[in-house]
């Protein structure tokens, strides 16, 4: 096909064109990056440069890391970052142990009772639980203030698991039965022929998990009294609380930085651990879900 | 392969909404196991009486009627209000509420510890953020094993509650009975009656607030460029109102959490003479969304709309921002709470402008706040028990100007704070960082009445004290304040948005000041109705004795 004959689309973009599209990129990128960009920067201005915007900075005049000192000088911080990152991590460990065993049960479909079973998760997943059954759950198996009452609880995500089994179904027969013909028993074909094709679904509904346990303040509120066994997000909750509390209670506290500074403190702070997971998994992530989403 | 067909998923909703309906009607066949929580026919024990302590001369006096006494600086010399002992070296729990960040643990911390020493006990505080304590407090209740000492803020079907679950204070409190806690006796006749019986018992520990109410905070430099007088006539006011408007300046703004209840239109109600809350005509209950002067304030607050004077923003913005919006001199008036009067916004205001509370433009009258926080109930215990937590209780309750109040809220001297000529008190940095006395959150236990006392600011405080002094006289309670309401506990949340929802649509504009009366009929049907007739019981039964 000679240059002349070729379809718009394929001939080579002209400078104005090529421009245009740099433009239409970068337009796209800065709306992405401007609203992350400007919690950063209002996290890192002082009260003054708050108030003079109106809450949010876009420049801040004076450069200021005096809400950060104050979110860490209460010195609880490095010990509840720890406590995070243990739920976090046997947290997620054992949730994607559980949901593993139980989709793959529920994916082969000779399952004795697999299907009451299967019934039974997803009513849980129409009808979840409320509050204070729950509360009474934990506390009549003797979590109440243990580390346990962090992650027991919501140990199976009915979600997760209807997105692994899906998965799971996906994974050909024939490859299951190849396996069982040369003598392999079920814990064999899914330790080395399940789990190594299904990669991509692990690496996200881990990070499904690890993201749900690490974001979690509110099981330490109710589950917990001893502030010492409290993970970052519920302490970030309390200092989100006590940021705005002059404002949403008018006649209460007052505050001694700006609560939009501590709120986007607080953001970046909640952030920045799945930043920093995020690309190691990111390309498992839209394999891992389409396939999970398509298979029910 | 196992599939879902669409006679599944229907079975799966059915005995889903067999499993959630069931409950309710468990509950409806179990109604009245709590008791009547009302005051209604009951034999109603007398209040505590009010024994004032002597304590610090003030800069001006406060009075019975709730003027709060002035302090312009923290005093010389303190008293003691507490002498005995306290407690028996038990262990003490409580679950409250915080607007600070949780406590650093009591091993960890000199506050804590040198409290535990003052009072004899080994506190066990459990400190909740505001924003989740709904949820706390109803896990906690509905786990039956409750903390010694618990705000009752937000209980599920409180009065219910405390009838059936917590200790009856009444013999300990009632009449003289209180003298034995002096602090307790010190609280005002009025405080204890904001607090209300239930089941004509006494069953609670007020956290007292001032009874001065929330304003309109007005930047008064900005008004008086625009020749604004003190005190205004309503033409006046929405003439300062658009005056000061223009340029990327408003006149006044709202906020998003201020459209709940009577929030946003606070001020124009109070200048209208509109009842607080409620009206009582003949022994009758008329809510005050349904009386004519609210209707007039609405017009005024819709009038103040249209002429451009409310910032854009002030359906959707937050009302911290909002705040941000006053500091900055973006808009020039704006609600505040009373005790929003405080170190903390003078401080962010420095000398950039004068701001003081607006008198009620016209003749209107202020209104009154609920002039308690909350109460403090007990889990039912022997009557030693109860006598030792109402000790610790007193303590926590010492006054301004005692040695006790100096502990509870400023800390150690020399650890948490020093004293200073200028302000008075000064926090050191371990006060301002790992041992904030606000932390420790034991003021929502039990608290003293409230000076007027903004350190290094004693001007201000001046200012706070002569408007307070000045509308307070002609202030309006709202009379249902201590009555039960079972539809009221019930439904406050829904009826409050109704109110909130309908100011935002007639003020801005969504709708015309002759649909206000389809909002009062909503909300009628929404259990208001109902409330008027409740309260107009309990009121009866109240002025009975």
């Amino acid at each position: 096909m000679s240059i002349s004959n070729r379809p718009v689309w394929m001939g080579r973009p002209s400078l104005l064109t090529k421009a245009a599209k740099g433009f239409a990129v970068a337009v796209i990128v800065a709306m992405m990056v401007f609203p992350m960009w400007v919690v950063v920067a209002t996290s890192l201005a002082d009260t003054e440069d708050v108030v003079a915007n109106g809450g949010y900075v876009v420049w801040p005049q004076r450069w200021s890391f005096t809400t950060y000192e104050r979110l860490f000088s209460t010195g609880m911080v490095p010990r509840a970052l720890a406590v995070s990152l243990g739920v976090t991590l046997v947290g997620t460990a054992l949730s994607l142990f559980v949901t593993i065993g139980l989709a793959y049960a529920l994916s082969r479909p000779q399952v004795f009772g697999g299907r009451p079973v299967l019934l039974m998760v997803l009513f849980t997943f129409l009808f979840p639980s409320g509050m204070i059954p729950l509360y009474l759950i934990v506390k009549g198996t003797g979590l109440i203030n243990t580390f346990g009452a962090l992650f027991l609880p919501g140990l199976l995500s009915a979600f997760n698991l209807i997105v692994m089994r899906g998965f799971f179904q996906s994974v050909p027969a024939d490859l299951i039965e190849a396996a069982r013909i040369d003598g392999a028993g079920e814990l064999r074909v899914l330790l080395r022929i399940v789990l190594p094709l299904s990669k991509a679904v692990i690496a996200v509904i881990g990070l499904f998990y690890a993201v749900g346990y690490w974001n979690n303040f509110f099981n330490a509120i109710l589950y917990l009294d001893d502030p010492a066994k409290y993970p970052v997000a519920t302490l970030l909750r309390y200092f989100l609380n006590a940021g705005v509390s002059v404002n949403a209670a008018e006649s209460e506290a007052s505050a001694v930085v700006a609560p939009q500074s501590v709120q986007m403190a607080v953001v970046v702070l909640a952030t920045i651990p799945i930043l920093v997971v995020y690309p190691f998994v990111q390309r498992f992530f839209v394999k891992g879900v389409l396939t999970g989403a398509v298979k029910a | 392969m196992n599939a879902f067909d669409r006679r599944s998923l229907f079975k799966l909703v059915g005995l889903g909404a067999t499993a959630v309906a069931v409950p309710s009607l468990m509950s409806a066949c179990s109604t009245g196991s709590v008791g009547d929580a009302g005051n209604l026919g009951k034999d109603l024990v007398p209040w505590p009486n009010y024994h004032p302590l002597a304590g610090p001369a003030a800069d001006a006096p406060g009075d019975a009627s709730g003027l709060q006494p002035l302090f312009k600086s923290y005093p010389q010399k303190l008293t003691q209000s507490v002498n005995d002992k306290v407690g028996d070296g038990s262990d003490v729990s409580a679950v409250i509420l915080t607007y600070g960040n949780p406590p650093t643990p009591a091993e960890q911390n000199k506050l804590w510890q040198e409290l535990n020493k003052a009072l004899g006990v080994n506190l066990k505080l459990t400190v909740v953020p505001a924003a989740d304590w709904g949820a706390k407090i109803a896990t906690v209740t509905a786990g039956g094993d409750l903390p010694d000492i618990m705000m009752s803020n937000d209980i599920p079907r409180m009065a219910e509650f405390v009838q059936a679950q917590c200790a009856d204070l009444s013999e300990f409190l009632s009449g003289d009975a209180v003298k034995a806690y002096p602090n307790l006796a010190n609280l005002p006749s009025v405080t204890w009656q904001r607090m209300g019986r239930i089941g004509g018992k006494i069953y609670g520990i007020p956290v007292p607030r001032p009874v001065a109410g929330s304003g309109l905070i007005i930047n008064r430099t900005a008004f008086d460029a625009v020749g604004a007088p003190e005190k205004f006539t309503r033409d006046e006011f929405l003439a300062a109102l658009k005056a000061v408007s223009g340029n990327g300046k408003w006149g006044a703004g709202t906020a998003s959490e201020e459209l709940i209840a009577y929030g946003a239109s606070y001020y124009y109600a109070m200048s209208e003479s509109a009842p607080n809350g409620w009206k009582v005509d003949g022994g009758k209950f008329t809510p005050t969304l349904a009386a004519p002067e609210f209707k007039q304030a609405l017009e005024t607050f819709r009038k103040a709309v249209e002429q451009g004077s409310y910032h854009p923003d002030s359906l959707s913005i937050k009302s911290s921002d909002q705040t941000a919006n006053w500091l900055n001199g973006t808009i020039a008036a704006k609600f505040l709470g009373f005790g929003g009067v405080n170190l903390d916004t003078a401080t962010r205001i420095g000398n950039r402008f004068k701001w003081e509370f607006a008198f009620p433009y016209g003749n209107g009258k202020a209104w009154q706040s609920g002039g308690i926080f909350g109460f403090t109930v007990f889990k039912k215990a022997p009557a030693d028990r109860i006598k030792l937590l109402l000790r610790v209780v007193n303590y926590l309750a010492a006054p301004f100007g005692t040695k006790e109040y100096e502990l509870t809220h400023y800390g150690i001297e020399g650890v948490h704070f020093t004293r200073d000529a200028a302000i008075g008190i000064k926090p050191t940095e371990l006060a301002l960082t790992k041992e904030k006395p606000l932390d420790l959150s034991v003021r929502y236990i039990a608290d003293g009445p409230w000076p007027i006392f903004i350190p290094g600011f004693p001007d201000q405080a001046q200012n706070l004290y002569d408007y307070t002094k000045a509308t307070l006289p002609t202030s309006l309670p709202d009379p249902s304040i201590g009555l039960r309401s079972a539809s009221l506990g019930k439904n406050i949340g829904t009826l409050n948005k109704i109110v909130g929802d309908g100011i935002g649509a007639v003020a801005f504009g969504r709708k015309s000041l002759s649909e206000w009366d389809t909002v009062v009929s909503e909300w009628n049907k929404a259990g208001g109705a109902t409330a008027a007739e409740e309260l107009a019981a309990e009121y009866a039964a109240a002025q009975a004795k």
